[in-house]
């Protein structure tokens, strides 16, 4: 519940959304998001109509007997799409909520998960997995790959922070400089796995371009704790997201631990990101876009500002993921990342013209 | 009470300030002057607890600023800095109640009584009518006004000012100051860095002038404001007469005569 300002006076902000209208917009998105889920449910390769899968579900959760060709279908539905489905609402929440973080915790509109090196890390130590053989399975079906790209985002986000604490206390404008030439570092090292190993070029270009194909419940389950866990930290201290977003001095001076909570959050937000990237490749714009489009619409308050994002990112990444399925026949897909990226663009430039500007803020 | 006990500051190897010892008593109005660069921002943020010192110590009430808790020190002391950009387009409204963060607990919604005093903080500095409006879209006086509120909220015994009234125009600059004489009186202690030498001779019942990295002169209001010591701090001639109206000490700076330049 919004607690009501002495009103008086114009709001600023026409398209604002206030009072009942955050309900609203949150139960919309809600909306959008169980409506995406269905959607998705129905589109691949595998042609499976909705009455048909509906049945099937029905008989399956009666214990009726199964056909071969109908446990093959329910095997597709279940393995495939519904882990599917929920790694990409996963990991969609995931990135919008770590950009919000990032984006309030640097005081840099241009802030986005990957701006900590985390991407280049994790992209680094897939790369080498890739080129060293990464078909063997090492967790029961997880490959070798996220996991390396797991310990690669770490080891990033462990120098950059290194790096940032130098001048003290991880300060913005550090803590940036210090991402960007850690990445910049690691994509020259990745350029040159690409260059001595060409055979792995290929996969390591497309792993990069980020990728919910061939992604199942392990991957799931790998992603969760650091997503899941990452969030909550995240939705818990929305309140000294708002403090910190006022800069480091009025947030010190307002009673903030800034340098303990910094951590904390920075850590946070990395570690959603880790998790995403780990299983899912790089997938831009997400992080990005989304926490823009809803402080557009809810305002910056953390508070009302995470739950917005969390749901609206898992929606957009969903529906992303569906037309990366979907427009292409005979089963090809287009990495999920080149969706986003394309109709994201554009989509934020018409928004930024009919704000005429204000949504960089 | 506030106590400083040889307190050096300074950022990186350039010190600001060397091995001050003052203390402000409870209910003091004390104003903090000096050249530009003479470390009247480090002071306060010394003070604050944002710049640790390199050397020495500050105590409020005898407890040293390293064993209180930042929730603590934050019902202790406000500030208004003298740069308060705000980057994110909060509501005005939204800025001021965040002055309330060290009295919530974690999962507490702010009660009727935080509301309350942020809706008192904002009348009192007339930012009412600004409430719905967007920090990132008031004028730089408005936003300092706003930002005065969010510290009045915060219901803390002492008050820092760095040069809070530095944008606004001459009405709203005397009302603010009539405002926190009134809570002065009332037992705020208010420790002010001030640039208008008037404007503190007109309130401020002690001086605290700085120079060459150290406190050049402590006092009485008139007794710190004579030429002599003027002409000393800031290199500039200076004329000290009675304001015709409040009695207090009124000066003017007068450029150097001729042949004065090298003295």
């Amino acid at each position: 519940m919004r607690k009501s300002a002495p009103a008086t006076g114009a709001v600023s902000v026409p398209w604002l959304v206030r009072g009942w209208g955050y309900g609203l917009l949150l139960a919309g998105l809600a909306a959008v998001l169980l409506a995406m889920a269905a959607l998705a449910a129905g589109v691949g390769p595998y042609k499976l109509g909705y009455p048909y899968l509906l049945g099937l579900v029905q008989r399956w959760l009666k214990g009726a007997p199964l056909d071969p060709a109908q446990a093959t279908a329910l095997a597709v539905f279940f393995h495939i799409r519904v882990a599917r489905i929920l790694l990409a609402g996963l990991v969609g929440m995931g990135l919008s909520l770590a950009g919000c973080a990032f984006q309030g915790i640097l005081l840099n509109p241009l802030a986005d998960p990957f701006t900590l090196g985390v991407a280049a890390g994790a992209a680094f130590g897939a790369s080498l997995a890739l080129t060293l053989g990464a078909s063997g399975a090492v967790l029961g079906a997880l490959g070798l790959v996220p996991l390396a790209a797991l310990l690669g985002a770490l080891v990033a986000l462990a120098l950059v922070l290194a790096l940032g604490a130098m001048t003290g206390r991880w300060q913005h404008g550090t803590l940036i400089l210090a991402g960007v030439i850690v990445s910049a570092f690691l994509s020259s090292l990745i350029s040159l796995v690409k260059f001595f190993y060409a055979d792995s070029l290929s996969t390591i270009v497309f792993w990069i371009m980020g990728s919910f194909s061939a992604r199942g419940w392990v991957h799931l389950l790998f992603a969760l704790p650091y997503v899941a866990g990452g969030s909550l930290l995240l939705l818990l201290y929305a309140r000294e997201l708002n403090l910190l977003a006022l800069g480091d001095a009025p947030a010190q001076q307002l009673g903030l631990a800034v340098g303990r909570v910094r951590l904390t959050l920075l850590l946070a937000a990395s570690l959603i990101t880790a998790g995403a990237v780990a299983v899912s490749g790089i997938i831009g714009f997400v992080g990005l876009i989304v926490p823009h489009l809803m402080r557009l619409l809810v305002g910056p308050d953390h508070r009302r500002l995470l739950p917005a994002a969390a749901l609206a990112g898992a929606a957009l990444l969903i529906a992303a993921d569906t037309l990366a399925r979907g427009l292409l026949p005979y089963g090809q897909e287009i990495p999920v990342g080149i969706i986003t990226a394309l109709l994201g663009g554009p989509f934020f430039c018409y928004i930024l013209k009919i704000t005429k500007g204000q949504a960089l803020l | 009470m506030i106590r400083a006990e040889n307190l050096t500051l300074a950022y990186g190897d350039r010190v600001i300030l060397a091995d001050l010892n003052f203390q402000v008593a409870p209910g003091e109005f004390v104003g903090l002057l000096g050249p530009n660069g003479s470390g009247k921002s480090t002071l306060l943020a010394g003070l604050a607890g944002l710049l640790p010192p390199r050397s020495g110590q500050v105590f409020y009430d005898g407890r040293p600023l390293g064993q209180w808790r930042p929730r603590d020190l934050a019902r202790q002391v406000a500030m208004v800095p003298q740069y308060n950009w705000v980057n994110f387009p909060f509501t005005c409204w939204e800025v001021v109640l965040m002055g309330r963060y060290p009295y919530l607990r974690r999962f507490q919604g702010e009660t009727a009584e935080d509301l309350d005093a942020a809706r008192a903080a904002m009348a009192a500095t007339q930012t009412a009518a600004l409430a719905p409006r967007l920090i990132t879209l008031v004028s730089s006086g408005e936003r300092q006004l706003v930002v005065l509120a969010r510290a009045l909220a915060q219901a803390t015994p002492i008050l820092f000012l760095d040069e809070a009234t530095a944008s606004l125009d001459v009405r709203h600059e005397l009302e603010i100051f009539e405002l926190l004489s009134r809570l002065n009186e009332e037992g705020l202690t208010i420790l002010a860095v001030m640039h208008d030498l008037n404007l503190a001779t007109q309130y401020c019942r002690r001086l605290i002038l700085l120079k060459d990295g150290g406190i050049f002169r402590d006092g009485e209001t008139s007794q710190v404001c004579t030429p002599e010591v003027l002409e000393e701090v800031y290199g500039a001639r200076a004329l000290v007469q009675r304001h015709p109206a409040s009695g207090r000490p009124w000066v003017h700076f007068l450029p150097r005569r001729e042949g004065e330049r090298e003295a």
